[in-house]
């Protein structure tokens, strides 16, 4: 307590300038007991708030934010989040304890135990940001063998193409897995043999699924029916709340028609795994849905005649199963009309979708199927198709140009992309001085296909909904989330033994091979596999209530933490510090307290 | 002294078990079982929940959820008898229309007895016989009818709260209690009716073959030694009647089988209770799986096998049938030693027998039931030496509470290392087990402090700790009324973790407790102006010198506890309840470490800090359990609820006491009776209305909680 008196002193003393105060602040016992105060209450919170929200939803809310808003009684109060305060808490950490505190070697304990403490939370940073993590599932190895077609993957030989290295992990939307393969000359490689395909059974995988996260697979598949690509709208483009009635469209220039999913929900599923927002025709025709004005698929696939309710969401995020609505259009029409002025000149024009669309400019292009009609006084007086497209700029030939300024109507078709065009939305078209502006008065088209699609979880393998889109074979599936990993992994022993007479799980192991160095490694619980900077942990096992001669498989928990072993180290650290200040400070007291015992004694 | 204790031991468990019991019928004579009987019964090895252990052991936590005590006492003709578990539990299977008499049922609420047409006793205390509440017309057809409903509603997935509300509603629960606990006991009840009763189907009229059959019934062995050739016959036979006589024997077979048990790891039926045929097997047997291997399943082993399983199956079969025909007959005592040595050398030879032994001398000692009553005589000693403060007498006392609370805590340690070596286990592995060890190592703590301040402050806390944590224990022990020795779930399987994270955790709590416990004395000090500055210093810098420790251990335990996530599912840190909770004690230690440095709390600070503190620890120690959300989900408990409140609203005023004393300071006055007076007349009304505002609250919240 000395320390403050002769702190506050020396305040009194001197002026201090607005940046050194500023500097006392936040190097300051003040901002360290407000913010330890703050994330007392906010931890206590957030772990009320588990039971009604789940640990997912209260953990985002309370855990993992900046700030938040709580109702305290029925009173709205903005609060940091842990983030915000765990950020504060380093800074306050590093000024105070570490740049500002009298550093001695005879007071070693605090400094050290301080460090782990910054060593703790830098990991906890690390750790949030740069963890992926997900599950693998592996059945014991027996005869079965996935159908060859269904997954085949690329196993990088020994000392071979790095191509499939943690790279393609990256768990961006659009695009992501086996962006990697496509860009690579694929025949080429196998021919050089550099990269074997082979098949895989149920036993193997280089592959684990997110237990929270959903994305959509757009599979193209070869002559031989074999996967060429996949195209990945991952969980960032699925995520955020979907209002009703909202749909999302997708499109990309590999891909030759335009993916809409719409009335996405992200539950279908109650606690007992039924299915009671999976609804059929008669259903949603009864009393209880009819206002909901529930859509029933009327396309092809096994979801035919089925429509979708949304269901309360599982406290357990991963009991989740979503369910959403697709529809493919290999063509889109737009009938565009605008009050016309015919002074327009130019050999370009830009579309722009009013404000709105601002951001998105380059959603709509023109495309090899869209064309532009001119219409004048109910006549069509012009048509173009396969004009050129560079970027936002659509160039007419020098007829058609006549044609767009002595018209009073324009009708287009296009191809766009993630916007959905909605009746009523208006567009402008511009040219280098001037623009004119217009509704859409009618969107033409019908899906060419629709289905309704179930979340796809392992165990249960996936089933895609497949259709043809100018002679080629297409897919399109709502999976778990799936990274690839570098190396595959084989199942070639699990075991599971129950405390006798019970149920309960005594142990689980897993016997694996990494497949491409023959590494055998034994995964038991509380004894993961580390390779490469994966970790793979024995998570589980399935399926539940299997008896003696079912085939189990095991889940094996895998993640890439780049700050793994740091908490352990800071432990040890923090452990240190401390005992070595708390052994200091107990020795010091006692040397006092025989000390006044001593001067006690001789004074009676 | 051993009466003394034996009184005190009376008097705890006449005020908190509650198990002094009489019932209103009471049955008119008892035999007690001959005292050899019970030796050799209670010592036979059982496999139960995964783990060999004494009959004993299963008789006691058996008749603890069905009685609420580990014991049974009644009166028969103004004659007060006592009779143990084991002995209850010989009256089920061997004397089955005693037991049926015995009052064991405790039901406390008479709602729930109204609701099925019983007549509930005068006092809530009475237990309720078995045949008392079948011989009403239609009771248990009620019964099972309300809790069919009831657990319609509550495992409906789409009708959560209606399920949580119904299972909260006070009658309910007690329905569901009481048709659990008469589900068990007619199960126990009828473990051996295969053996007592035999089947329904005389085989000597059905076929001349048969010559050894009996009046209208079959002896179970009998009918299993020739159930091929029965079968055989019924199959050849076109007599329809025959057929059907068979076809009923069968299904009698099932429903005897079922009630004794068979191999199906899930339900609790039936006693596991023969070591397996083949030493590689780990699972014991039990009766209802012999039948069913002599009979239903027969073809699943080939032929050899058969003969060579009934070889073995069939003197079991017939052992049972000797012991239950036979319970009068002195034979009885010879078979059952017969039985009991078949078995007992069978589980030596595999290696098993050596914990049952160390088990029954560890139910024999009670350590933890010897330790409760010297704390509390340590207590009371303690409370002489106040009387006379400074006196040769008074420090003589002091020397018997020392070596009380040393005896008392070595009889707790010496309790916990004997379930760490049954267990082949570090102390440590379930909430039951949380309790002796943190009372332990807060007295520990305690005795060091007083070590070196020898002011007797720590004393007097470890007494109450001593007390107070072992009637948690038994109370929790009475309340889950389940094996206290568990096996573990594979995850907490690691010794390594065990050791380090857990006990370092616990360590953290019992500093933390015992922080918040010391801090009272300095609050009742200030507040009632009672005690030296001297004192309050000392106390203050207990509290001070307690919290750092336990925030050493806490927070390293904490940190652990997220290493061992982090090798057993990836997850360093997963905001899970309990992490939560250990990371608020940590929090709330560095607080008051921080706020103390910057100097913006004094000696009052520190110890309203530190009782905060404490309702922190008792937060993450029990009431995070009852979230029902997260991964430790190893001690979810029901009913602790309303003691949680209790505790909380105990501690808030202590709180408001303490925040109180700091806004209306009063001077100290020499006279020390003067200044009592004044500050207990010039704080009582602001304090009386401020706890009676927390208590309203607190009250408030938990009648809100009770009725959903």
């Amino acid at each position: 307590m000395n320390e403050t008196v002769t702190e506050a002193g020396r305040a009194t003393r001197k002026k201090k300038s607005f940046l050194s105060k500023l500097y006392d602040f936040f190097s300051g016992y003040l901002l360290a007991v407000i913010l330890l105060t703050f994330l007392l209450a906010l931890t206590y919170f957030g772990t009320m708030a588990q039971v009604k929200m789940g640990l997912y939803e209260a953990s985002e809310k309370y855990f993992e934010s900046f700030f938040l808003v709580d109702k305290i009684g029925s009173v709205p109060v903005l609060l940091p989040g842990v983030y915000l305060v765990s950020a504060l808490l380093f800074l306050n950490l590093t000024l105070g304890a570490i740049v500002r505190a009298r550093k001695s070697w005879r007071r070693p304990g605090m400094l050290i135990a301080h460090s782990g403490i910054l060593y703790i939370l830098l990991a906890g940073f690390v750790a949030f940001h740069y963890t992926k993590e997900g599950n693998m599932l592996l059945y014991e190895p027996g005869v079965k063998i996935i159908n060859k077609t269904d997954r085949s993957i690329m196993i990088p030989l020994p000392g071979g193409d790095k191509a499939l290295q943690p790279e393609s992990l990256e768990p961006e939307g659009f695009d992501v897995r086996l962006k990697a393969l496509q860009h690579l000359p694929l025949k080429e490689l196998v021919k050089s043999g550099n990269v074997k395909s082979i098949p895989l059974g149920d036993h193997q995988s280089d592959e684990i699924y997110s237990l929270l996260n959903w994305s959509i697979e757009v599979t193209k598949y070869n002559s031989d029916d074999e996967r060429e690509f996949i195209h990945v709208i991952g969980p960032d483009q699925l995520s955020g709340s979907w209002k009703e009635g909202e749909a999302r469209s997708f499109k990309h220039d590999d891909i030759p028609f335009l993916l809409k999913v719409s009335g996405y929900v992200k539950n279908i599923m109650n606690s007992k795994g039924q299915l009671p927002g999976l609804l059929s025709q008669k259903q949603i025709e009864s009393d209880e849905y009819k206002k909901k004005n529930i859509r029933v698929v009327v396309g092809e696939g096994e979801t035919k005649g089925y429509g979708i309710n949304s269901v309360p969401t599982n406290k357990t995020m991963e009991r989740n199963l979503p369910a959403a609505y697709f529809d493919i259009f290999t063509e889109i029409g737009i009938e565009y009309n605008s009050e016309f002025e015919s002074n327009i000149a130019g050999k370009a024009i830009l579309i722009e979708f009013g404000e709105r669309i601002e951001k998105n400019r380059a959603l709509y292009v023109f495309g090899e199927n869209g064309f532009m009609r001119s219409h004048k006084d109910g006549k069509l007086v012009g048509e173009s198709v396969g004009y050129s497209v560079d970027g936002l700029e659509v160039k007419f030939s020098a007829r058609e140009e006549e044609n767009v300024q002595a018209a009073d109507k324009l009708e287009m078709r296009m191809l766009f992309a993630s916007e959905d065009p909605k009746l009523g939305d208006e567009i402008t078209i511009k040219d280098r001085n001037t623009s004119f502006a217009g509704k859409i008065l009618k969107i033409d088209q019908e899906p060419n296909y629709s289905a309704l699609l179930i979340g796809s979880s392992p165990p249960i393998p996936p089933r895609p909904f497949t259709f043809s889109v100018g002679g080629e074979k297409w897919s399109v599936d709502l999976t778990r989330h799936r990274y690839t990993l570098p190396f595959a992994i084989e199942l070639e022993n699990f075991q599971k033994e129950d405390h006798p007479g019970t149920m309960r799980a005594r142990e689980y192991s897993s016997d694996v091979i990494k497949i491409n160095t023959g590494r055998k490694v034994h995964i038991s619980m509380n004894k993961p596999m580390r390779d490469a900077g994966y970790t793979l942990y024995q998570a589980s096992w399935g399926p539940e209530g299997a008896g003696p001669n079912d085939r189990l498989y095991t889940s094996l928990a895998v993640s890439h933490n780049p700050a793994d072993q740091w908490p352990k180290y800071g432990t040890y650290v923090i452990a240190i510090g401390m005992t070595i200040h708390f052994v200091q400070k107990l020795f010091s007291y006692l040397k006092r307290n025989n000390r006044s015992r001593r001067r006690k004694e001789d004074s009676q | 002294m051993i009466t003394l204790i034996k009184s005190l031991k009376l008097i705890l468990l006449f005020t908190f078990t509650a198990s002094l019991n009489f019932s209103a019928e009471a049955i008119e004579s008892y035999k007690k079982w001959d005292a050899e009987i019970v030796e050799i019964f209670k010592a036979m090895p059982v496999q139960e929940e995964g783990r060999l252990k004494p009959v004993q052991t299963v008789a006691r936590y058996k008749l603890m959820r069905i009685n609420n005590s580990k014991r049974l006492s009644f009166e028969v003709k103004g004659e007060k008898i006592k009779v143990s578990a084991t002995e209850w539990l010989l009256d089920c299977l061997f004397r089955p229309e005693v037991a049926k008499q015995l009052p064991i049922f405790k039901v406390n609420n008479p709602d729930v007895l109204e609701a099925i047409g019983v007549e509930p006793h005068k006092s809530p205390r009475e237990r309720y016989s078995y045949k008392e509440i079948s011989s009403v017309d239609g009771a248990m057809g009620k019964l099972e009818e309300r809790s069919k409903e009831l657990e319609a509603i509550i495992n409906d997935p789409d009708k959560e709260e209606e399920g949580k509300k119904a299972r909260r509603d006070p009658v309910n629960a007690g329905l569901l209690s009481l048709r659990s606990n008469l589900a068990e006991f007619f199960y126990t009840l009828n473990a051996f009716n295969f053996a007592r009763n035999g089947i329904a189907v005389d085989l000597g009229e059905a076929s001349e073959d048969f010559k050894k059959a009996e009046g209208g019934r079959s002896r179970v062995s009998y009918f299993l030694s020739e159930f091929d050739k029965v079968i055989d016959l019924a199959r050849n036979s076109d007599q329809r009647d025959f057929i059907d006589l068979i076809s009923n024997g069968l299904n009698d077979l099932n429903n005897v089988m079922r009630v004794a048990g068979v191999k199906d790891n899930i339900s609790s039926i039936g006693l596991a209770m023969f070591p397996p045929m083949s030493n590689n097997d780990e699972e014991w047997i039990k009766p209802g799986y012999l039948i069913d291997q002599l009979s239903f399943r027969k073809n699943e082993l080939s032929v050899q096998d058969q003969k060579k399983f009934a070889q073995w199956a069939l003197p079991k079969v017939q052992i049972l049938e000797r012991l239950t025909r036979n319970v009068e007959s002195p034979s009885f005592a010879t078979d059952l030693r017969a039985l009991s040595d078949e078995i007992v050398s069978k589980a030596k030879e595999r290696g098993e027998y050596k914990n049952i032994e160390l088990e029954l001398l560890n139910n024999r000692l009670g350590l933890f039931h010897w330790a409760l009553p010297f704390y509390i005589m340590a207590f009371i000693l303690l409370a002489l030496t106040w009387l006379g403060q400074g006196t040769k007498v008074s420090k003589f006392l002091t020397y018997g509470v020392i070596a009380m609370t040393v005896f008392a805590t070595i009889a707790l340690i010496a309790g916990i290392c004997f379930r760490s070596v049954l267990l082949g286990r570090p102390p440590i592995s379930t909430l039951y087990e949380t309790i002796p060890f943190i009372t332990g190592t807060a007295v520990i703590l305690c005795l060091i402090i007083e070590f070196f301040d020898r002011k007797g402050i720590a004393l007097a806390c470890s007494t109450m700790i001593g007390i107070i944590g072992l009637f948690l224990a038994f109370r929790f022990e009475i309340k889950e009324a389940r094996d206290t020795l568990k096996v573990l779930e594979a995850v907490l399987r690691s010794n390594f973790w065990l050791a380090t994270h857990v006990i370092a955790i616990n360590i953290g709590y019992a500093a933390a407790i015992l922080g918040g416990v010391i801090a009272h004395l300095y609050i009742f000090s200030s507040f009632f102006n009672i005690g030296s500055k001297d004192f309050r210093k000392s106390v203050t810098r207990m509290v001070y010198g307690v919290t750092c420790f336990g925030l050493l251990f806490a927070l390293v335990g904490t940190v652990l506890g997220g290493v061992w996530a982090n090798d057993s599912w990836g997850r360093f840190w997963g905001w899970d309840p309990k992490e939560n909770g250990a990371l608020m004690i940590c929090i709330g230690a560095l607080i008051l470490l921080h706020a103390r440095m910057g100097g913006y709390i004094k000696e009052l600070g520190i110890n309203v800090i530190a009782v905060l503190i404490l309702m922190i620890t008792v937060f993450s120690w029990w009431h995070v359990n009852q979230l029902e959300t997260g991964l430790h989900s190893y001690g979810f408990t029901s009913g602790i609820m309303f003691w949680l409140f209790i505790v909380y609203a105990i501690e808030s005023a202590v709180i408001t006491m303490g925040i109180s004393c700091s806004i209306f300071r009063v001077p100290e006055r020499k006279a020390r009776l003067a200044a009592y007076r004044l500050s207990l007349s010039d704080l009582f009304p602001l304090a009386f209305f401020l706890l009676a505002f927390i208590f309203t609250i607190v009250f408030v919240n938990l009648a809100k909680i009770s009725t959903g």
